[in-house]
């Protein structure tokens, strides 16, 4: 009786080592990286906080049925009141190493989806840190990669604050050390084109007065269409993929208004009639249409 | 333990374990044998139904024929082509690992890698004050050095224009100052010289655009990083009140490392490298990029992009490479090369990079920037001219072959394996619509 005990017990120890042997198979998931965009103040700094992606709302709560399906939510809540290149505990650039440490090592599978700033965090991380064996590619709504003109205006003087005003931007604080990082001229001194996977760089062009004229080409109040499509030169855009204007390696736009927001086509393939905010939503959707569900 | 050790137990527990392994490693090699839609991409079809142009040249490696596609104009359609499924990122991924990610081809539309370090700021509004929105004229800057080293000056240009005509109109410079970096505390650390009189850089004399120049200097700490020359002005002519433009550039007073203008060329496995020597004075992360062109056309062929640890130490080697197949797809016959845009700096990071990932698996707290981000090298003075003549057939024509390669391919397999699991094998998922 006991031989047959011990018998088992061997049995039991082999398997446990099999499973041991395919741990990292048993072990592979999928993630869904989110990177927010800039914001005024620096709470949401939890991993678990979702409301910076507005996933609460009705088409976020598609959204999120939608991409768990594919795998795991976790969102790199940063300090975004300072510089996204920036390194310790609660910065960007550490934040999103401490992600991609935790989610898109082993057998892991990962995507990033970008807004605004969270962008700009992102690209910068790609080039200076390189690019996850296990990162799929990343979806970029209203990238501030490139920079913003709004940021130009606003790190420049007092007298010429309407335009943060209506932005909500002459608030105490302003402009911050995000604010100065988004200057078009420092965001774009770095190399935007290191990206081995690719970019979905998708633009809103609902603008409104008086961003509509201060901004030169189309925006969306607050990024232009040069920076938002990932073109590789601070410029009048009117068109996400005018096929004149070269863009950043590995960027790519397109339409498609199966979703919370209308496709123009007129203004390019990847415009979206949104404002910044709403931008956050397309990039949803872009998402959940490359992982197949919707 | 011993009686649970025995002869008897140990053997069965070897002939069970042996056993579940030939019956995993069967499972296994039938998932391999398995064919997933990305594995047997069917590249000629899908380039024919999309309009990729597949008739492309060959070339002959090794007594061998082969295929030499049109990477830019292939990758240009695969751009465009709006659809999303595994298939297509495969063939993305497959085509962009044509080359290494070190070395990669370099066109004329290239902007931002031609002139890395200019600045073409668009026109930027002066709201009128007390306004609700008006705007009376814009400004804009311009520079072609955004990065300065040591006691080099900064230059960059002033235009301020009417907002109802949009044409230039002259301003009246009120004060020209420089700021220090933001971890510096954004102190005044000079005022900057400025002129419309030709004098200097100044290009012509009285044509409206202020040329304003400053010159760091040379060990001065407070004098490094993201610094921001602020002018003060005032346009009569528009009746703009006094109002402020800045603009922003990158100054390295203290020298982390520098280039000693010697240089090595040698071909390896069919491709060609440079091997710029450089003093190392600061070890650390280093970033090092560089273009090739043809030194008769001035074709661009190449851009290269390095991240490499140096420790300290002077006559070390950097390795540009300049892939080979890059040569042939680029139309290159016969000639010299020019290495140009030669320029690398380390980055300040407050921990050591090599022991980051360490640190965040240990839970260890990741100090915080406290200076600049960058320090730059002195940019070499004279571009670098190949000794010798190079001929295409010295070039390996076959594409890139390295682990990283054959790991993304395979994270995307598994990728293609699991998609086609939810969703079906043939669906053509369109993300676009047009």
């Amino acid at each position: 009786m006991k031989s047959l005990k011990n018998q088992i017990r061997v049995i039991g120890l082999s398997i446990a080592i099999l499973i041991s042997f395919a741990t990292n198979q048993a072990f592979a998931a999928n993630y869904v990286i989110y990177v927010h965009g800039k914001g005024s103040d620096s709470s949401g700094l939890s991993n678990t906080n979702t409301s910076r992606w507005g996933n609460s709302d009705s088409y976020g709560a598609a959204h999120q049925r939608r991409s768990t399906a594919w795998g795991a939510s976790r969102f790199v809540n940063y300090d975004s009141t300072q510089d996204p290149r920036t390194s310790g505990t609660t910065r960007a650039q550490t934040k999103l190493a401490s992600a991609i440490s935790s989610f898109c090592t082993g057998a892991n599978k990962c995507v990033i989806i970008c807004h605004s700033a969270g962008c700009y965090a992102t690209e910068y991380y790609l080039a200076t840190q390189g690019t996850p064996a296990n990162l799929l590619y990343v979806v970029a709504g209203a990238s501030a990669a490139g920079g913003s003109s709004v940021a130009d205006i606003g790190t420049t003087a007092t007298l010429i604050s309407p335009l943060l005003s209506l932005l909500g931007w002459a608030i105490a604080g302003e402009p911050n050390n995000m604010t100065k990082a988004l200057k078009t001229g420092t965001a774009r001194s770095f190399n935007h084109n290191t990206s081995k996977v690719t970019i979905h760089s998708l633009a809103g062009y609902k603008s409104a007065q008086p961003a509509s004229t201060a901004i030169k080409g189309e925006d969306d109040k607050l990024v232009n269409f040069s920076g938002a499509c990932g073109y590789s030169s601070h410029g009048t855009m009117t068109n996400c993929a005018d096929g004149k204007n070269a863009k950043y390696t590995k960027h790519v736009s397109y339409c498609n208004s199966k979703g919370a927001v209308t496709c123009n086509t007129s203004k390019g393939s990847g415009a979206y009639n949104a404002d910044h905010s709403a931008m956050q939503p397309v990039a949803r959707d872009a998402l959940d249409r490359l992982l197949g569900y919707l | 333990m011993k009686r649970f050790l025995s002869k008897k137990n140990v053997f069965i527990g070897v002939i069970v374990l042996s056993g579940l392994i030939l019956l995993t490693g069967f499972s296994f090699l039938r998932t391999e044998k398995k064919d997933h839609i990305a594995v047997t991409l069917a590249e000629e079809k899908l380039m024919r139904e999309r309009g990729i142009p597949h008739e492309s040249s060959e070339t002959i490696w090794d007594g061998s024929k082969v295929w030499r596609p049109d990477f830019l104009e292939t990758e240009r359609i695969l751009q465009k082509s709006e659809l999303a499924t595994p298939k297509i990122l495969f063939m993305e991924y497959q085509l962009e690992y044509r080359y290494p990610s070190d070395s990669r081809p370099l066109t004329k539309k290239m902007a931002d890698l031609l002139n890395p370090f200019k600045i073409n700021q668009e026109k930027v509004p002066i709201f009128k004050p007390d306004s609700d929105g008006e705007i009376q004229g814009y400004f804009s800057w311009y520079s072609s050095l955004y990065m300065v080293t040591e006691d080099k000056p900064a230059i960059a240009w002033l235009q301020v224009y009417d907002a109802k005509t949009d044409k230039p109109v002259h301003a009246r410079i009120l004060s020209a100052e420089i700021q220090s970096d933001l971890v510096f505390g954004e102190k005044p650390v000079g005022t900057a010289d400025y002129n419309d009189s030709g004098a200097g850089y100044d290009n012509e004399a009285n044509d409206g655009v202020y040329t304003f120049s400053w010159v760091p200097r040379k060990g001065e700490k407070l004098h490094w990083g993201e610094l921001t020359m602020k002018v003060k002005f005032d346009a009569p002519s528009i009746k703009l009140k006094e109002t402020e433009a800045s603009f922003t550039f990158n100054s390295t007073p203290i020298l982390p490392a520098k280039f000693t203008g010697n240089y090595r060329e040698y071909l390896e496995n069919g491709s060609l490298y440079i091997s710029a020597e450089v003093d190392i004075y600061k070890p650390g992360q280093y970033i090092f990029e560089a273009n090739l062109f043809d030194k008769e056309s001035e074709t661009p062929y190449h851009w290269v992009y390095m991240r490499k640890y140096l420790e300290k130490g002077t006559s070390q080697k950097v390795d540009l490479p300049f892939f080979g197949a890059i040569f042939h797809d680029r139309g290159f016959e016969e000639g010299r090369f020019i290495l140009r845009n030669l320029r690398g700096h380390r980055m300040n990071l407050p921990y050591d990079p090599r022991k980051l990932n360490e640190m965040i698996t240990k839970g260890q707290e990741v100090p915080v920037t406290h200076e600049p981000l960058q320090e730059w090298m002195p940019l070499p003075e004279e571009p670098y001219t190949t000794l010798n003549r190079y001929d295409v057939v010295q070039f390996s024509p076959l594409e890139y072959q390295g682990a990283d390669k054959k790991e993304r391919l395979r994270v995307l397999e598994e990728y293609a394996a699991d998609w086609e699991k939810a969703h079906g094998a043939s669906v053509d998922t369109e993300i676009g619509e047009n």
